[in-house]
């Protein structure tokens, strides 16, 4: 059914139920009298003794009805209290009681328009509060019922859509959401077209970027090859060396693009990994570094897995270590520690560290703050982008902070339990 | 003087790559199209076949089937993608090594070095054959290594890696020289390819021996800590 429609059904629902209680209230109300009030009274009195007055001129109580009051010599007609009430729809006061000569009657007067209005104010606010608070709990039910109708699939759809805004297009809207038929359906559908078609992009540009760098490497080789070729022929020379080494220096700043690009276009399988397997393993490739910083490793007390690609979860803690070990004044310190349903791995080193304001920045591609430049040791400024992406695609999240060392310590965030984000494919 | 025929059909790299050889000793004819490489291993008579497996009309693993049926000359497959699919196609197929493309001419080099080390031993019966470490056993011949008659599956350049530390058993191998002698290269600042095949062959060997005998010195380097025992 059409959100449209459903929310037109509802409403009605709502307005003819709000419709029929109060009327039904209303009526139950009707014939109850009000009390009047102190300055009510003072008025009611004054044109009881004004008829009063009148009536005694006359002499004759039957006069009254020429007047437009009711007048009874009944008793029992005349021992209520004076109050208002609703008789034939309209309001009349009384009984209020006259004596003319000897006899004594009740008489009854209508109440003018002005005051009517006001009694019947007085009227319904004189409703009992267990009905007034019915009436509200009712209009509130239906309140809350109508707006979760409008609300809920709408939340969901936002939630569900959360990932899309987070860049991860393969995130896709619930199938129940998409088969919904309604206008919150065709907005889930429109959704997961924008989703593909901003995958498709960027798997387009991805291929390209592996391409380009696929394609950049053979002529690579060979201005390496010429370069041999040259120092051969002409023997040592600094320029020929200098050539070597920006050679080298592309031909790994192409590998890594190629790697980063790779890495968004080829879905890795996953396996169980053990953490501290992956920590004795990096460490063990580090440990013998040629800046001589040494590696401290706090593994896990009982160890734990992840589910993951462990190609991609060695290129992440190799990145990091390798910065460490390039930036490290003399340690460094590779620990993980469970938090909740999630494993967390930091690596801390004991540098210079940087400032707050780069921290946003770092893990951008080509990003290099002047201090990683002024650097030899400095790389390409590729490998912290292919940690967050490679993280990211673990279903995971990577962050930056101040070591306590001193330098910086990065932290890998990786679910323990398998979920879809990272999917065994 | 050793006779390489090379088939690939990147002419300018073949010419360099011929050149380059040259200064190593090496006589290089270069050869572009399949049917024609085939032809000339087949008539000629080399040393060792550089073969690319990206070629015009008769692709690589084709010319590798045709040849393997008549010579048994060590084959270098050259493969344009790293893809492991392609090595083991390769290696089953019967070549000796592979190198995925691009290479440097410094890795080609120590890769035909290695083959014809290997392919020398097997024709020089006399020379030691079998190195023994405590139960491993490394097979020079069939390039293979095995731990209590169970074969441990190593990489070529993980088997040249053990092969080097067995050599030198008891010496401490500093990267740069490692590197030299298993990637054909200098250990350049900051590359831990030689670390990591370290850490492969740790791993590999760890599956089968409780305590892999492979020390890493700090600042120095890696030393195999173990007897070694030359074997006929």
């Amino acid at each position: 059914m059409k959100l449209f429609y459903r929310t037109f059904a509802w409403v009605t629902v709502t307005v003819i139920t709000i419709s029929l209680v109060t009327a039904v209230l209303v009526r139950l109300n009707a014939d109850r009298a009000i009390e009047p009030n102190a300055e009510q009274r003072v008025y009611l009195e004054a044109q009881r003794k004004r008829i009063e007055q009148r009536l005694n001129r006359r002499m004759h109580l039957h006069l009254a009805r020429t007047q437009g009051w009711l007048v009874s010599t009944d008793d029992e007609m005349a021992q209520g209290e004076t109050a208002f009430f609703k008789a034939r729809g309209n309001w009349v006061a009384g009984p209020m009681l006259v004596t003319v000569g000897d006899n004594r009657g009740a008489i009854f007067i209508p109440v003018p328009p002005e005051l009517a209005r006001k009694l019947q104010v007085q009227q319904w606010l004189a409703l009992s509060p267990v009905l007034v608070f019915s009436i509200m709990a009712v209009l509130l039910v239906f309140s809350y019922l109508l707006a979760r109708q409008l609300s809920r699939p709408i939340t969901k759809l936002e939630q569900q859509a959360q990932p899309m805004a987070g860049g991860d297009f393969d995130a896709k809207i619930a199938l129940k959401l998409v088969q919904r038929g309604d206008e919150v359906g065709a907005l889930a559908v429109t959704l997961n077209k924008v989703s593909q078609a901003a995958h498709d992009a960027i798997a387009a540009q991805q291929r390209l970027l592996a391409d380009v760098s696929h394609e950049l490497r053979s002529p690579l080789a060979r201005i390496g090859m010429a370069a041999s070729l040259l120092q051969r022929k002409q023997g040592e020379s600094r320029e020929v060396e200098r050539i070597q080494k920006e050679v080298e220096q592309l031909g790994e700043l192409v590998g890594e693009l190629l790697e980063l690009s790779r890495q968004s276009i080829e879905k890795p399988k996953h396996q169980a990994c053990s953490i501290n397997e992956l920590l004795a393993e990096t460490t063990e490739i580090f440990e013998l570094n040629e800046r001589d910083i040494s590696i401290e490793q706090q593994p896990l007390l009982t160890d734990a897995s992840v589910m993951a690609s462990p190609q991609l979860l060695h290129k992440i803690f190799n990145n990091l270590l390798d910065n460490a070990v390039r930036y490290a004044n003399s340690k460094v310190v590779l620990s993980a520690e469970r938090q909740g349903d999630s494993i967390a791995i930091a690596v801390a080193d004991d540098g210079d560290g940087l400032s707050k304001t780069y921290f946003s920045e770092l893990f951008k591609p080509f990003f290099r703050p002047e201090l990683a430049r002024d650097r030899a040791s400095g790389g390409a400024g590729i490998g912290l982008a292919i940690v967050r992406s490679a993280t990211v695609m673990l279903g995971g999240e990577v962050c930056v902070t101040h070591s306590n060392l001193g330098g910086l310590r990065f932290q890998v965030v990786l679910p323990l339990v398998n979920d879809g984000a990272c999917g065994r494919l | 003087m050793l006779n390489v025929l090379l088939i690939d059909d990147d002419i300018s790299m073949a010419d360099m790559l011929t050149e380059l050889l040259g200064y190593e000793n090496m006589k290089v004819t270069h050869v572009a199209a399949g049917q024609q490489g085939l032809n000339a291993a087949l008539e000629g008579n080399f040393d060792v076949v550089l073969l690319d497996v990206m070629l015009p009309e008769l692709n690589g693993f084709a010319v590798l089937e045709q040849l393997r049926k008549t010579t048994q000359v060590p084959v270098i497959m050259l493969t344009a993608k790293g893809d492991p699919a392609d090595r083991v196609r390769g290696l089953n197929a019967g070549a000796d090594d592979y190198l995925p493309k691009p290479f440097t001419d410094a890795e080609l080099i120590a890769r035909i070095q290695s083959v014809m080390r290997r392919f020398h031993t097997s024709t020089q019966p006399q020379t030691i054959r079998h190195l023994q470490s405590g139960e491993l056993t490394l097979d020079k011949l069939r390039a293979t290594v095995s731990v209590a008659d169970e074969t441990v599956s190593l990489t070529g350049t993980e088997f040249e890696l053990l092969h080097e530390l067995l050599m030198h058993a008891g010496q401490v191998l500093s990267k740069d020289k490692l590197s030299r002698a298993v990637l054909g290269r200098r250990q350049l600042p900051y590359d831990r390819s030689l670390d990591m095949h370290v850490s492969q062959l740790r791993k590999k060997l760890g599956n089968h021996i409780p305590e892999v005998p492979i020390v890493t010195r700090r600042g120095q380097g890696y030393l195999w800590a173990d007897a070694v025992e030359e074997q006929a």
